[in-house]
């Protein structure tokens, strides 16, 4: 019987194509927002589950200001002496300071703007294994004062016409300097596109010969990084009088992330939500209409035999249908534009790429949910369907 | 041979309020329909003929009074009973026909046995048959629309057979019908009452429609003024 309420429901609809639609679109809107929110914001923890991996949970990232946000070139207010500082704090293994700014970068006299990052090369092969970066051809430079660089996976192919190679040579502001590593895909534009020089060259370029953007410090083994993170700060708040600077772990900041992550997608989850009731509103809406327009039809189907529950079954699988309808219409294009914004957000220069994936649990989600919504918006308009008196619904004109 | 009563209305009083304004559609209605009978109900516009109807086919209660379908009072019956009632005792036949206009002929008379569960093979086959019964064999996949009047009421009396009823109501059949057309929906019923022994009620303002009926009731204001027997002048047919 249920299988005839479906044909039954399908023919009514039909019947209707125009309105049917209209109606089916409002659930496309709020099913498709939805799905392309949990999708890209599925994609961004994605990001940071991927980042945690690749860093590992030893590091602790020194910055100037109070504000949290991701580590930004051109900015200064730490020093060598706050590396001593850090250096002295027990349970730290080691630390490394970096020059993290913009610069004129020459290439076969195309000139761009470039991220570059000055490393001492005390530490860094710790750093590379730390940070999990590596070194797909050739090497990392040796001596703090060589005029080497080593770039960036999309740097190579990305920041000039012409494709980057070893042994190639590039002036940055106006000195050459020999290309003698490529790094492998890290994974976020950001890093993947930058030029690694050696600490003294880049202290000369910016030309500050105390000052750094930032300071990693690495945890030994089986030192509790957040505990750490907290005497390191303390240290440093001693020694600079303030505390004008932000110390986190990568623990803490995956945590932040994922804690800012959750709350935009609750913000604009909740506003897809809203476009979501209009559309479970317009099925109401839709569906009293249906109920007004078949009242003496309902009264014929109760007159030859059916009962309260079925007159309710049948307008509430229809406005199932309606749900079911535009929730897999709403689904399809909710997966499709969060594979779209997967796809182009490399290009945004958000600092960091979503890593999309549609979960077929997600797809059966998005249509389950609109169905039951399309039923729930119907059940008041089908209880009053069911409810009409035959006697009175056969006489409605 | 003595018939059973199978429908017995007993003081049936219907009071429609209208604001505050009771309009008394039925008032005090005695009334013992027996099985295989063939009954028409006549009477002026507004006489409660159709207000009747629908006590007799369950799909209304009285305001006052009691309606006994094989002895049992309706009142007292559940809605998915009385629903059952309808859908397996009763078939109704009606002046605007009242077919699903968004379903097939064919679906039109399947949709009773569906709602009594039957199977869908059976029903099928049921539906053909009496699709077959009225003549519309060749029809059964058309629209309500893209039939003509008296197909459609032939549709909705094979609609009327589904489930088997042991009682066709048809309020004015032929209402809607020019009286070539009429006539022959006339014969369809009254064929049924012979061949198939169906228990007949139709309500009809023309006397010579009235004619194929063996008793004949009329109503005015509510009140039963006359109800005689006559024989049957189609016997022979
Ligand atoms: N739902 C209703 N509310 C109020 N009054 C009603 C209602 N239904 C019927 N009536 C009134 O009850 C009376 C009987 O109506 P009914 O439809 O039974 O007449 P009828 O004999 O079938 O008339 P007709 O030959 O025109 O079909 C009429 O006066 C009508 O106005
Ligand atoms: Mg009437």
């Amino acid at each position: 019987m249920i299988k005839d309420f479906f044909r039954y429901a399908l023919t009514s609809m039909r019947q209707r194509k125009l309105r049917s639609w209209l109606t089916i679109i409002g659930i496309i809107i709020g099913i498709a927002s939805i799905i392309a929110l949990i999708a890209i914001s599925q994609g961004m923890q994605n990001y940071v589950e991927e980042q945690f991996e690749e860093f590992g949970t030893n590091m602790i990232i020194i910055r100037p200001g109070t504000l949290f946000a991701p580590p930004g070139a051109g900015e200064y207010g730490l020093n060598e002496g706050d590396v001593d500082v850090i250096e002295r704090v027990a349970g730290v293994d080691y630390v490394v300071p970096m020059i993290y700014d913009y610069s004129n970068v020459e290439f076969h006299r195309e000139e761009v703007q470039a991220q570059i990052f000055g490393v001492p090369t005390e530490h860094l092969d710790e750093l590379m294994d730390d940070t999990g970066w590596k070194v797909e051809k050739g090497s990392v430079f040796k001596r703090d004062d060589d005029y080497s660089a080593v770039i960036g996976y999309l740097a190579k192919t990305e920041m000039f016409d012409d494709d980057l190679h070893i042994r190639n040579s590039i002036l940055i502001e106006g000195e050459k300097y020999k290309i003698i590593g490529i790094l492998e895909e890290i994974g976020n534009e950001q890093d993947d596109t930058m030029i690694m020089i050696p600490m003294d060259r880049a202290r000369d370029i910016v030309n500050k010969s105390e000052e750094v953007s930032m300071i990693m410090a690495f945890a030994k083994q089986g030192v509790d990084i957040n505990e750490l993170t907290d005497e390191i700060a303390d240290e440093l708040e001693d020694s600079r009088g303030e505390e004008d600077f932000t110390a986190m772990s990568s623990v803490q900041l995956i945590e932040q992330i994922s804690e800012i992550l959750g709350v935009i997608s609750l913000i604009v989850g909740a506003i897809a939500s809203i476009s979501l009731l209009v559309g479970a509103v317009g099925i109401m809406n839709t569906m009293y209409t249906s109920v007004l327009e078949r009242t003496r039809e309902i009264g014929v189907m109760k007159a030859i035999g059916a009962t309260n529950a079925n007159i309710l079954g049948i307008f509430l699988i229809e406005s199932g249908l309606i749900g079911l309808v535009g929730g897999t219409i709403g689904v399809a294009i909710g997966a499709g534009l969060a594979l779209l914004v997967g796809y182009i957000s490399p290009s945004l220069e958000l600092g960091f790429s979503l890593v999309i994936r549609i979960e077929p649990s997600l797809i059966i989600f998005g249509i389950l949910f609109a169905f039951i919504l399309g039923a729930i918006a119907g059940l008041l308009p089908a209880r009053s369907a069911s409810k009409l008196k035959p006697a009175d619904a056969l006489r409605y004109e | 041979m003595v018939a059973k009563t199978i429908i017995e209305l007993k003081d049936v009083w219907k009071i429609y309020k209208m604001g505050k304004v009771e309009v008394p559609a039925l008032q005090g209605v005695n009334l013992k329909i027996k099985r295989r009978e063939f009954l028409a109900i006549m009477g002026p516009s507004g006489s409660g003929k159709s207000t009747l109807m629908y006590m007799v086919g369950a799909l209304d209660t009285p305001t006052k009074g009691s309606i006994l379908l094989d002895n049992k009072d309706i009142a007292k019956m559940s809605e998915s009973k009385l629903a059952q009632i309808r859908g397996r005792k009763i078939g109704f036949v009606f002046q605007r026909f009242n077919l699903i206009p968004s379903l097939t002929a064919l679906e039109n008379v399947i949709l009773p046995m569906a709602f009594q569960k039957v199977s869908e093979e059976k029903r099928n086959k049921k539906a053909k048959e009496y699709l077959e019964l009225v003549g519309l064999k060749e029809r059964m996949s058309h629209k309500p629309t893209e039939l003509s009047g008296g197909e459609r009421q032939r549709v909705s009396i094979a609609r009327a057979l589904s489930n088997d009823p042991e009682v066709i109501l048809a309020d004015e059949p032929t209402g809607n019908l020019d009286s070539k057309t009429g006539d022959h929906i006339m014969k369809l019923l009254v064929d049924l009452h012979v061949k198939k022994k169906k228990t007949i009620i139709v309500v009809t303002h023309d006397a010579d429609i009235a004619n194929y009926a063996d008793r004949k009731i009329v109503l005015k204001d509510g009140k039963v003024l006359k109800d005689g027997r006559h024989h049957k002048i189609y016997a022979a047919e």
